[in-house]
């Protein structure tokens, strides 16, 4: 269990940079989402974690240990990083004990087994092959292989992206369950931002072979940098306001406001983030309301997105409304909303994200 | 927790770590291959390239090059013709004893064509020259047309071809644009094979006194002793298999047949034949009469011909044994070659690996005559005498002939298993070779299997090497089969080519299930 500490990472395939001065650091025992899209290099980067290659620049410490940087590269089975692929990734040709027990000394594999087994309730498939598992029962064998070396940190490659979406959800939660048991430093890529926000402790978001924000899950939802990664994050709705000393005038109404960082001097022109969530269906005669239009109405059981006109907004992309599950509002439905809470603003042309 | 860096641990990053050890495997591999190629190009600049030119350009190399041409392809035509239909026949349509088939019409594949050739000459005089040699060599190797095939109509995506239907095609139109276009690849592959085969062939057109470049070749080194007009005929003879294999090479283009979604097999409803059935049914007939009844009978009536006169048991056994054992330590030396190249192309994924992996493919080029030719001239010339006609010699010209159909099987197996569990084993602390040994192999061990088998079956059934390498005073199955045969000895060569048969039987069988596995094993892996 160590900190990891990862600064000016840059890695090149041919001319196509991949990472371009990557930094990023993981107190001992958390656990730390990396969170970007398809080809933004999270793969690249926990194969530089791992040692399966070396990077260009860039320095790689655990603990106190450098494994990159400084002109050497330590290779990947003196590392003690455990890495659990997508899909698993167990030996095809070995049991189930065999695959946990592969990387201990000869005369421990005998037994060695049992007790993580354990840990990842698979105590009485050990004598099976891995065909013969299921995709969930797969990645927690997976796992318990990883953490049997006592690893200083796990690596988790999209470990989920294979499941079906109930199973998902569980295997999941089993899977940060025994890290927490075993207090193991854990990294894990996804694409999937709801992964990253209920899994971890904290989320950095990869952008352009950068880390653009890391950050608690909350804080980073609540107080995304820019635009780019607040939309990246969850639904968002940026629009245009005014700021009235401590409230922000929007097509939605006068809004309290809280700023992202030191206020700037009033009255000047804000973005305005509000997510979906935060905007309420409301009875006509409320206060501060505004009138609008449904253009579409999307049903999904729990709740319910409606993308919304309002009359007031010139030109602005519709509003995005999360509404409960149990209120019909069919397309074509003139409604009026208001919003719950303050929104946050920040000068307008500041962190327009690449 | 704590663990100490070993020094030797640290590696310089420059750009990744670089896999020493493979690399150097590689290239020595690499290095024995080019052998024969530059001990052929000394052996003529020896003779003098004025000679050379002299040797070149006369009209007997005009009549060699319209035998040999012409004869290859034809053959190669009627192999793709009849190899693609006999596949299509057995993978897609509703034929009675489908499995009975599949296996009778490949079993031609494990006969030597000098058997095969002798069956048919040794009943009928008619079958001689240019119609001899046709019906002879398309009888003995359709089957390289027929294998590939089939393994591409089992795995293409029956999907496509209703996907065809259903965007107005037609069954004609279909079939051609999708069932033969899958094929496509599949089909020139196999007619490489044939004309690759065609261009080494010596014994079948000795028998049927059918002259082309590999018997001139073989008459001038082995009965006129004059090397510098087998080394010219050598050269010309390199240049049309290279010709060959870049006309293969530009006519499959970029096509890849790929099929999308998992590797779960559907399967295709078969095609039902209809009225045609006693009819494919009587083609299917007569193709394995005459391809593998006419030489199997033909061996067993001049066995019983000859009855009791001519036992040659101790000959048989002692033959059969240094067969055996040859084809054996060729296996493994040419398997344990091509592992190497093959995981350092399919692993590292560097222009210049895969490179040095096609490099090794230029063997093809080299018939089993010419690099035959090139060791042994070199090793009587330059070495003196050194390895002149030892069985280390005889073996290494194996491994180098039999070195792609290795390579065939030891890349299919690695290509299968995926890399991201070498990976993961170092990972978990695993050395380099720990993983080769505890990951790799194991994974691999079928298609290690595969590569043995191939290079042991195509050894057993090797004649023109083995006539010019074989030790003095040994005898393999095919070279006593041969000497008999020479002195119109049928009786006793007979039960020579039964035993080879026999040897070859085993080796084919395994391979047919490792090749019928490899989609299935694909399926487990991902």
């Amino acid at each position: 269990m160590s900190d990891l500490s990862v600064s000016g990472l840059h890695k090149s395939f041919g001319s196509h940079a991949v990472l371009k001065g990557l930094d990023l650091r993981a107190r001992a025992g958390s656990f730390t989402a990396i969170l970007g899209p398809s080809g933004s290099g999270k793969t690249t980067l926990l194969r530089l974690l791992a040692g399966f290659e070396a990077p260009d620049r860039g320095i790689v410490k655990i603990g106190a240990r450098i494994v990159d940087g400084e002109g050497s590269h330590l290779n990947p089975e003196h590392r003690r990083i455990g890495y659990v692929p997508q899909e698993g990734g167990l030996f095809p040709h070995i049991t189930v004990q065999a695959n946990v027990t592969f990387g201990l000394p000869r005369e421990d594999r005998r037994n060695g087994a049992a007790a993580l087994l354990d840990l990842v309730g698979m105590a009485d498939l050990a004598k099976r092959y891995p065909h013969q598992l299921s995709g969930g029962q797969q990645q927690r064998v997976a796992l318990a292989r990883a953490l049997a070396v006592k690893p200083e940190l796990v690596l988790l490659d999209e470990p989920f992206a294979s499941l079906d979406a109930h199973l998902r959800v569980s295997v999941r939660d089993q899977v940060r369950q025994i890290l927490r048991e075993s207090h193991t430093t854990a990294l894990l890529v996804t694409h999937d931002q709801d992964e990253a926000l209920s899994l971890a402790d904290q989320v950095a978001v990869l952008r352009d072979g950068r880390i653009a924000q890391c950050a608690p899950p909350h804080d980073l939802y609540a107080f995304p940098v820019d635009d780019e990664v607040a939309r990246f994050v969850g639904e968002a709705n940026l629009v245009v306001g005014t700021m009235e000393g401590e409230l922000v005038q929007t097509s939605l109404g006068r809004l309290a406001a809280q700023w992202r960082h030191a206020p700037a001097p009033t009255p000047c022109q804000v973005s305005v983030l509000i997510r979906p969530e935060q905007i309420e269906l409301r009875s006509p005669d409320a206060e501060g309301d505004s009138a609008g239009r449904v253009i579409s109405s999307g049903y999904h059981g729990h709740d319910t997105v409606l993308h919304v006109q309002l009359a007031s907004m010139n030109g602005e992309a519709p509003l995005v409304v999360r509404a409960p599950g149990n209120v019909h509002v069919p397309a074509g439905s003139a409604i009026m909303l208001g919003v719950r809470g303050p929104v946050l603003v920040w000068p307008v042309g500041e962190g327009q994200g690449g | 927790m704590s663990i100490a860096q070993p020094a030797s641990a640290i590696v310089p990053a420059r750009r990744g770590p670089r896999p020493w050890g493979l690399l150097i495997a590689s290239a020595a591999v690499a290095a024995v291959l080019a052998l024969p190629l530059v001990f052929l190009l000394i052996e003529a600049g020896g003779a003098g390239a004025s000679s050379i030119v002299h040797l070149v350009f006369r009209s007997l190399t005009v009549t060699l090059l319209w035998n040999t041409v012409s004869l290859t392809a034809v053959v190669t035509a009627l192999c793709a013709v009849i190899g693609t239909a006999a596949a299509w026949c057995v993978e897609r349509t509703d034929l009675p004893l489908r499995k009975v088939w599949a296996v009778l019409v490949v079993v031609p594949l494990a006969i030597p064509d000098f058997v095969i050739s002798f069956g048919w000459a040794s009943l009928s005089t008619w079958v001689r020259g240019f119609h001899g040699a046709v019906l002879v060599m398309t009888l003995a190797v359709y089957p390289l047309v027929y294998l590939p095939v089939a393994a591409s109509f089992r795995n293409a995506d029956p999907g496509q071809e209703e996907l065809a239907r259903s965007l107005g095609a037609g069954r004609l139109v279909t079939f051609w644009r999708i069932t033969i276009g899958q094929a496509r690849v599949a089909i020139l592959g196999g007619c490489l094979l044939v004309a690759l085969v065609m261009l080494a062939e010596y014994g079948a057109f000795e028998i049927l006194s059918y002259q082309t470049f590999t018997t001139e070749i073989f008459t001038e080194f082995n009965i006129s002793f004059n090397v510098a007009a087998a080394s010219a005929l050598s050269i010309v003879l390199v240049l049309i298999s290279l010709a060959v294999l870049c006309g293969e090479g530009f006519a499959r283009g970029r096509a890849q047949v790929s099929r999308a979604g998992a590797l779960a097999q559907r399967v295709s409803t078969p095609r039902p034949l209809g009225r045609a059935k006693p009819l494919v049914l009587a083609g299917f007939t007569v193709l394995v009469a005459l391809a593998l009844g006419v030489p199997v009978g033909s061996a067993i009536y001049w066995m019983l011909e000859a009855g009791h006169a001519y036992l040659t048991g101790v000959s048989l056994i002692d033959a059969a044994w240094h067969t055996a054992l040859y084809a054996a330590i060729a296996g493994v030396l040419a398997t344990i070659m091509a592992l190497p190249v093959a995981l350092l192309a399919l692993r590292h994924r560097k222009r210049a690996y895969q490179l040095l992996e096609r490099s090794t493919y230029l063997v093809l080029a080299m018939t089993g005559l010419v690099i035959a030719l090139a060791l042994s001239y070199f090793s009587e010339r330059y070495a003196g005498g050194f390895l002149y006609q030892s069985a280390p010699l005889l073996v290494l010209a194996y491994a180098i002939m039999f070195f792609p159909l290795a390579l065939v099987g030891v890349r299919a197996s690695v290509a299968q298993a995926p890399p991201g569990l070498e990976d993961v084993a170092r990972s978990l602390g695993q050395r380099r070779l720990a993983v080769l040994w505890r990951v790799t192999l194991p994974l691999v061990g079928p298609g290690l299997a595969a590569a043995f088998c191939l290079v042991f079956l195509s050894v057993v059934t090797e004649l023109t090497a083995t006539l010019i390498l074989i030790p003095t005073g040994v005898q393999t199955l095919a070279t006593q089969f041969w000497s008999y045969q020479q002195n119109l000895a049928y009786g006793q060569a007979a039960p020579f080519a039964l035993a080879i048969m026999l040897i070859a039987a085993l080796p084919s069988y395994v391979l047919g299930r490792f090749f019928d596995r490899l989609p299935s094993r694909a399926a487990v892996a991902a």
